[in-house]
């Protein structure tokens, strides 16, 4: 938890103050001259004290620090997420930010070429196939013909998702990363898993610092030493290939560094346990062990999954240890592993968009993911980087 | 965007930045599943808790949706003036896809969250005729230190009706609800006792549990009329808590008796295999999974309770399953006087008896 804070006194009447001023919390303020010991003094304070509201956001215009960026004059017409992308608000909403990034407006949906292969969630958003099907209880081994598409829309995700990464650098929006993400799939001739998945509103997650996944790309300008993960899934051939990487934003502090690099090593040593006989239970051993020895700690609520003709399936495989996940690998079986890592806290939030999931300690995650196929006597890691992978990471040689 | 309101926003407490969702094991709200036949007198029963003057919160979800598990209604009742509050609960603002915690969990943690002080919640299921779903999704990993936890599942069956009922699918493929609903169960409410004949009511009751424990020899039967039970017996039963002691007392007893006497095998029953000598805990899981995962045998094991002894532990460990769930957890020290020993309990179809015991005895060899 956070240290010990000194008792406030109350802005208008000097007496031990408890209470604060909610605007002042959400522009992240000081709380000296903000706290107070009853809503009366508060509300008799209000006229002269909400001026320090003013102050802030005037200062902090145009110069790009990490209070608020100004995205109202470029960005005409868009406007704020809410309710899983069934909403959109002019207003940011109200929240208790447990860091310091916040939501900026978002684009307008984008556009699919109508000679794409849509899934069922494309027109209305809602997955039909995907809930009811058998596979979410029985996980599938693929026949040979099933591999082979995996292996191609694999391969394009990952050139999809290396297109994204040549863009990354301080001043990028993250919708602009979207936006690359979005044509360098239509144009190999795929469908943006995410857009309009259960209503996701853009075709990639973009998660940013705090953000532990499902970050919705918007007008926030990357900043240098942000870390940003971008999370792509393309579907071709009647099937879906998932990936994601955290990437450095210009000069990141040696915290972040260590931070992403043990994530990248969690992923790399759950892969290598990965062979038929193996109990999906284990993943999460691994994963534990590793992120718990270097002080870090790992995010419980979102977990691998099965994937194939179906975007989401069976297995689900927790990335925590002392889980209860039912079975064992197979030759011919493919799911993703992808874990979250934190900075602080296992624990997250959402924010009131329906999808930003946040740590609940605003310190930082990040995530690696792969889409993994067993092998008779191992592991084919579908998603894996090309020779033509741009170097994105200090630690890998290429 | 700039324009600031003439009235001040409501002032938040200071240091209110522990998450609401920060709570352990001690605090965490138990849910118990209530299943049975609508005749049986679930609503009654229901009822009977909402309205009875207990001093405690309790809020009943009724699940109406049949085959889709999912949140639509609570009511809660506000114990100590009995008066009762409907709400509606919406189903969870989280991802649907990858989560860990199925869409029902997080409604019912934004229930405990929402509420200033719940004590119990009852997820009344109409329409699903087999609890196990709806068990595993609540049966939730310890690590989540979730706000929620299974309690246990509870049973209504109808003392006039049950045999017919029991008796009704004979020889049909299919079982009628009442052997899943029992089999499952860790209560049985036994209603409608005042219904059945006075003359011969002490002999059918008898044989009533009779059927009831061959079936399901765990159970803890209730009498009851009209529903009215004691509540300290239906609440906080943490039959799905590994550490609780409770449950462990009834299978260390000596007697042999928790297999089912009568075996039809056709039926669904009850089979406990007990060996004395300490086993090796990797073998056991494999031979678990075997069974649970892999349908070994062809068996069709619903539940699974035990304790094992386990080589160079002197953890005293539990077992516990749920259809292809299980978990198997060092609980406590043997005590001094304790015959330390391994009883498992399974509950299912098509159980063979003969191949359990030897599989199992397997796990005992030091050498492989």
């Amino acid at each position: 938890m956070s240290a010990t804070e000194s008792i406030s006194s109350c802005g208008r009447c000097g007496k031990p103050a408890n209470l604060q001023c909610p605007k002042c919390v959400e522009l992240k303020l000081p709380r000296e001259g903000a706290a107070f010991c009853t809503q009366d003094c508060f509300k008799a304070s209000w006229s002269s004290h909400k001026s320090v509201h003013q102050k802030a956001k005037l200062s902090s215009l145009g110069t790009g620090t990490p209070a608020v960026q100004n995205s109202a004059s470029p960005n005409e017409g868009w406007l704020y997420c809410l309710k899983k992308g069934q909403a959109r608000t002019p207003k940011i909403p109200f929240f208790d930010w447990t860091g310091t990034l916040r939501p900026y407006p978002i684009s307008s949906k984008r556009i699919v070429p109508d000679h794409i292969d849509l899934p069922d969630w494309a027109i209305d958003g809602i997955p039909k196939i995907e809930p009811n099907s058998d596979l979410q209880h029985i996980v599938e081994i693929k026949t040979t013909e099933q591999i082979e598409r995996m292996r191609e829309t694999c391969r394009i995700a990952r050139e999809v998702l290396d297109a994204a990464a040549r863009v990354i650098r301080p001043g990028v929006t993250t919708d602009e990363i979207d936006r690359v993400v979005h044509e360098a799939t239509i144009t190999a001739g795929g469908y943006p898993s995410p857009l309009n998945y259960h209503f996701f509103p853009k075709s990639c997650c973009t998660s940013v610092n705090e953000v532990i996944c499902h970050g919705i790309p918007d007008a926030r300008k990357l900043e240098d030493g942000d870390i940003v993960n971008v999370d792509v899934t393309v579907y071709y051939k009647g099937v879906h290939g998932d990936l994601n990487e955290t990437y450095f934003v210009g000069e990141v502090d040696e915290a972040s560094r260590r931070l992403v690099q043990c994530t990248y090593e969690c992923l790399e040593k759950a892969i290598s346990i990965v062979k038929p006989g193996v109990r999906f239970r284990e993943i999460g051993e691994v994963i534990n062990r590793h992120a718990t020895m270097s002080g870090l700690s790992v995010v419980k609520s979102y977990c691998g999954h099965g994937i194939g003709e179906l975007f989401h399936c069976a297995p689900n495989i927790p990335h925590y240890a002392r889980n209860k996940a039912v079975g064992v690998m197979k030759a011919g079986q493919t799911f993703t592993i992808e874990p979250m890592i934190n900075t602080g806290v296992w624990r997250d939030r959402m924010w009131p968009d329906g999808w930003t999931a946040v740590t609940a300690d605003g310190k930082r995650s990040a995530q690696f993911e792969h889409t993994l196929l067993v092998t008779e006597t191992g592991v084919e890691v579908l998603t894996a980087r090309l020779p033509s992978s741009p170097s994105m990471f200090p630690w890998l040689k290429s | 965007m700039e324009e600031e309101d003439e009235d001040p926003p409501l002032a938040v407490e200071i240091n209110k930045s522990t998450p609401p969702q920060s709570q352990n094991d001690d605090v965490s709200v138990g849910v118990t599943v209530i299943t049975g036949y609508l005749g049986a007198g679930k609503s009654t029963f229901v009822n009977f808790i909402l309205n009875s003057q207990h001093g405690k919160r309790i809020a009943v979800i009724l699940n109406e949706f049949g085959e889709e598990i999912g949140v639509e209604r609570a009511m809660i009742n506000e114990g100590d003036n009995g008066a009762l509050v409907e709400e509606w609960v919406e189903l969870a603002n989280g991802c649907i896809c990858c989560t860990v915690k199925h869409s029902l969990v997080q409604a019912l943690e934004q229930l405990v969250q929402m509420k200033e002080r719940l004590d119990h919640i009852l997820l009344e299921t109409t329409g699903l005729a087999n609890p196990a779903p709806l068990a595993s999704v609540l049966w939730l990993d310890d690590q989540l230190e979730s706000s929620v936890r299974l309690d246990s599942i509870i049973t209504v069956v109808d003392a006039k009706n049950l045999r017919f009922q029991l008796n009704s699918h004979h020889g049909s493929s299919s079982f009628p609800e009442a052997f899943l609903q029992i089999a499952f169960a860790d209560v049985v409410i036994l209603n409608k006792v005042d219904l059945v004949s006075p003359e011969e009511s002490g002999g059918v009751l008898e044989e009533l549990e009779k059927e009831i424990h061959n079936i399901n020899s765990l159970a803890n039967i209730i009498h009851s009329v009209r529903c009215q039970v004691d509540l300290s017996k239906i609440l906080d039963c943490r039959a799905y808590d590994a550490t609780h002691a409770t449950h462990l007392e009834a299978l260390l007893e000596e007697n042999q008796s928790l297999s089912s006497k009568d075996l039809h095998d056709s039926n669904v029953r009850t089979l406990c295999i007990s060996e004395p000598l300490p086993v090796d805990l990797d073998k056991v899981r494999l031979w678990l999974e075997e069974i649970l995962w892999d349908k070994k045998y062809s068996m069709d094991v619903y539940r699974c309770k035990g304790v094992l002894r386990v080589l160079d532990s002197d953890q005293l460990h539990t077992l516990q399953a749920v259809r292809e769930i299980y978990e198997i957890v060092p609980t406590r020290k043997w005590k001094n006087e304790e015959n330390q020993m391994n009883k498992i309990v399974f509950i299912g179809h098509n159980l063979n008896e003969d191949a359990l015991t030897n599989s199992f005895r397997a796990c005992m060899s030091i050498s492989s």
